[in-house]
């Protein structure tokens, strides 16, 4: 091979690779425009769903609004009573401050719903018997000391005695564990 | 063509032949090539830089919307599990109506001649928010279970089914009571 072919060749080779470099460098830069394409799709797309959440989030917060507000409200009240033991005692207060004769207690722990929000309740039987305004008194009296309680039976009858009344009453004191 | 050729070369004695006309492309494509590899090199490593930098921009926003929509999704989640929990209590209340209401309005609406003999409440234990009333008056007739209905009607409550049994000298009455919202 003569000289000039040799140089020819080894500038041949350098346009070769020069054209080979230019061209791994142009495939290097489109692949980063891809993959910044795909980039920015993802992030436009999760922006739209963060937006989305963001509306449904807002149109799940009025629509339970009231609900929520009642609940805060009414939390405190059925947070007290943690442990059957809990409701227990506070029957036996409102009985001892309203100073009713109280003929026969019994408490039981009851399933009410399984798997309900409240499912397990104290179910007291109570049987009072004493004057009518303060036997009804205390009914409400009960009903007012423990809101979160439910009477589910009430029997009024004639007492013993003149102005009496016997009163059996079945109440349900919802029992949340924390 | 001769001098851009051998513009590189010193000067000296030929010692060989010149090159052929066709091998004089391969020099100037040489040229041509190199000052293009130049300016495409730096047109595309300034390009791959802005796509670069644009991608980092790019995952930024994208942890920052993903960071935002599982927050607002955690919220959601609480909002929901919240919500649930007051529709389980505001079932319970429904159904949880003081009931002592219910009697001193009935002992109150008897009349001089009358007396509440018995009286029961008892709550469906499917429907807690409906309420079996049985009431057992003596003496007044069917005057009196009109004014007794009249003070229970007057607590918001609607009654159905209602059944009145007259006796000698009392009325046996039942109905369920259903807390009418107003």
């Amino acid at each position: 091979m003569k000289n000039h072919q040799s140089a020819c060749f080894v500038l041949v080779i350098l346009i070769t690779g020069m054209l080979y470099g230019v061209n791994e460098l142009r495939n290097v830069t489109n692949e980063a425009r891809d993959i910044t394409a795909q980039v920015r799709t993802e992030a436009e797309t999760a922006e739209q769903q963060a937006q989305l959440a963001q509306i449904q989030l807002k149109s799940l917060e009025a629509k339970t609004a009231d609900h929520r507000a009642g609940y805060a409200q009414w939390k405190p009240h059925f947070a007290n009573y943690r442990t059957a033991q809990d409701a227990e005692q506070r029957i036996a207060e409102v009985i001892r401050e309203s100073d009713v004769f109280l003929i026969s207690q019994k408490f039981e722990t009851k399933e009410i719903e399984k798997g309900a929000m409240i499912s397990d309740a104290l179910v007291a039987h109570l049987v009072v018997e004493d004057d009518y305004a303060k036997t009804l008194n205390w009914l409400g009296r009960v009903e007012e000391a423990i809101p979160s309680s439910r009477i589910s039976r009430c029997n009024i009858k004639r007492g013993d005695r003149g102005n009496d009344i016997h009163l059996e009453l079945k109440v349900q004191i919802p029992v949340l564990p924390e | 063509m001769d001098n851009l050729i051998h513009d590189l070369k010193t000067e000296r004695q030929n010692i060989s032949e010149g090159l052929p006309s066709a091998y004089k492309l391969v020099p100037v494509t040489f040229y041509v090539v190199s000052v293009a590899t130049v300016f495409l090199s730096l047109f595309f490593y300034l390009s791959k830089k802005a796509y670069q930098s644009t991608e980092d921009s790019m995952r930024e926003r994208l942890t920052q919307a993903q960071t935002q929509q599982s927050g607002f999704t955690a919220q959601q989640n609480a909002i929901s599990q919240e919500s649930m929990k007051a529709e389980g209590i505001a079932k319970w209340l429904e159904g949880s109506r003081p009931l002592q209401p219910v009697t001193v309005a009935i002992g109150r609406s008897m009349g001089k001649d009358s007396t509440v003999a018995e009286l029961s409440l008892d709550r469906n234990p499917e429907i807690p928010a409906h309420t079996l009333m049985q009431l057992k008056i003596d003496g007044g007739g069917s005057q009196q279970i009109e004014n007794t209905l009249n003070a229970i009607y007057a607590l918001d409550y609607q009654t159905y089914s209602a059944q009145q049994v007259k006796g000698r000298n009392s009325t046996d009455f039942q109905a369920t009571l259903i807390y009418a919202d107003r």
